[in-house]
């Protein structure tokens, strides 16, 4: 997962997009280490300190993870679990309504 | 736009020496000083246990990585492949739930205490055990983050205990001063048990369908802002709010740094919202 999110987050850095974690971890000085080591630079929301259990996960019903939601610039909710080339596609899919050309995606280890 | 906060829901915010509250200065003091170091004896107990764990998931990844594995796994060879795996250095959880026990019985009267029924239930396999944490956890401690934590566990801890004693702990509870929050807990772990006693919730039986629905009516009704009233309205949730075309529900909560963010500050950017953990 972190090597396509990582140049997902590299290819569209100047572009109106962003890569907004839940996170589900419970430890977070440990989270923090491996973002770290991982070079996990976008942002995350915290879900709490009972992990998969936490508030938000229960809220959205996720129950699998990793679970993505693709929302586009209005805020609606567009996609919902796609991964790999179909979440780039599907992030392109959405700049492109904009009026905006992504850089083309360059092959990434998964 | 309907906003929902999670992270500043009330039930999160549990006082934990509340009981000392009432105490002369004298003995709060000594209480707080306790607490304290309940909270460190919890920790070392905890961090010999988390660090057993690590080096046995280690040793399990090493495992599967061998060629040792990737032979016998090829070959089919069950009785190598468990031979294997019974040689891996496994964590004696019920050493740990007895030391967490053993403290516990040091930290008499110390709202710490809470900390080590909480060990306890979380390291040990026995149902006699676990039973007794939760007992004396939620009949002295109800009111703690501990009970809280415990208890959100329940729903599939519950069947560790027997029938007849699950059934007692939660009356209890229900008919204790516990936090609304925890009793909801508790509510949600008694329906889910029966649910699961049933095989599927589909095969319930209309009186057991009856106390099911009504337990986590009374979730959603005594603790709406908590976790299992979000596990109770969670499908609806997802079905009225959750599907493709419709405008994502705002989140207002934390970031893994404790800085305050919202969904709703990204509105103008494509966002891939991921649920993710490091695991």
């Amino acid at each position: 997962m972190y090597p396509h999110e990582r140049s997902l987050v590299e290819r569209l850095k100047d572009q109106p997009f962003a890569l907004v974690g839940m996170n589900s971890d419970e430890d977070l000085a440990k989270l923090h280490r491996r973002m770290e080591e991982e070079n996990i630079t976008w942002p995350s929301f915290w879900n709490g300190p009972y992990g998969t259990s936490g508030p938000i996960s229960a809220r959205w019903n996720v129950h699998t993870w990793p679970s993505i939601f693709v929302i586009d610039a209005e805020g609606v909710i567009r996609f919902k679990n796609v991964r790999g080339a179909r979440m780039d596609a599907a992030v392109d899919e959405l700049l492109r309504e904009m009026g905006i050309e992504p850089p083309p995606v360059v092959e990434h280890e998964e | 736009m309907i906003l929902f906060t999670v992270l500043a829901a009330a039930p999160f915010a549990f006082p934990p020496t509340a009981a000392f509250q009432e105490s002369a200065p004298a003995a709060a003091v000594v209480a707080a000083k306790e607490a304290a170091d309940a909270k460190s004896a919890y920790e070392a107990i905890r961090a010999a246990y988390d660090a057993e764990l690590d080096r046995y998931t280690t040793a399990v990844n090493e495992l599967y990585a061998s060629e040792e594995w990737a032979a016998a796994n090829k070959a089919r060879d069950r009785e190598k492949m468990d031979a294997l795996r019974a040689a891996l250095p496994a964590v004696d959880g019920e050493a740990y739930a007895r030391r967490f026990l053993d403290a516990a019985a040091r930290y008499e009267g110390d709202a710490g205490q809470a900390l080590f029924y909480r060990g306890v239930i979380d390291t040990t396999k026995s149902g006699e055990l676990l039973t007794s944490a939760y007992e004396s956890l939620l009949s002295k401690h109800a009111g703690s983050e501990s009970a809280f934590a415990a208890t959100l566990d329940l729903s599939w801890r519950g069947g560790g205990l027997a029938e007849e004693t699950f059934a007692g702990l939660v009356e209890r509870t229900l008919a204790s001063d516990a936090p609304a929050a925890v009793k909801a807990n508790v509510l949600y772990a008694r329906a889910s048990v029966l649910a699961r006693s049933a095989g599927k919730p589909e095969d319930m039986t209309p009186e057991q369908k009856a106390a099911y629905d009504a337990d986590m009516a009374r979730v959603v009704e005594i603790a709406p802002d908590s976790i299992v009233a979000y596990r109770v309205q969670g499908p609806t949730f997802e079905k009225e709010r959750l599907q493709v075309g419709m405008t994502a529900p705002n989140i207002v909560g934390t970031d893994v740094f404790g800085n305050a963010m919202s969904l709703e500050q990204f509105r103008g950017k494509v966002v891939v919202l991921d649920f993710w953990g490091d695991w």
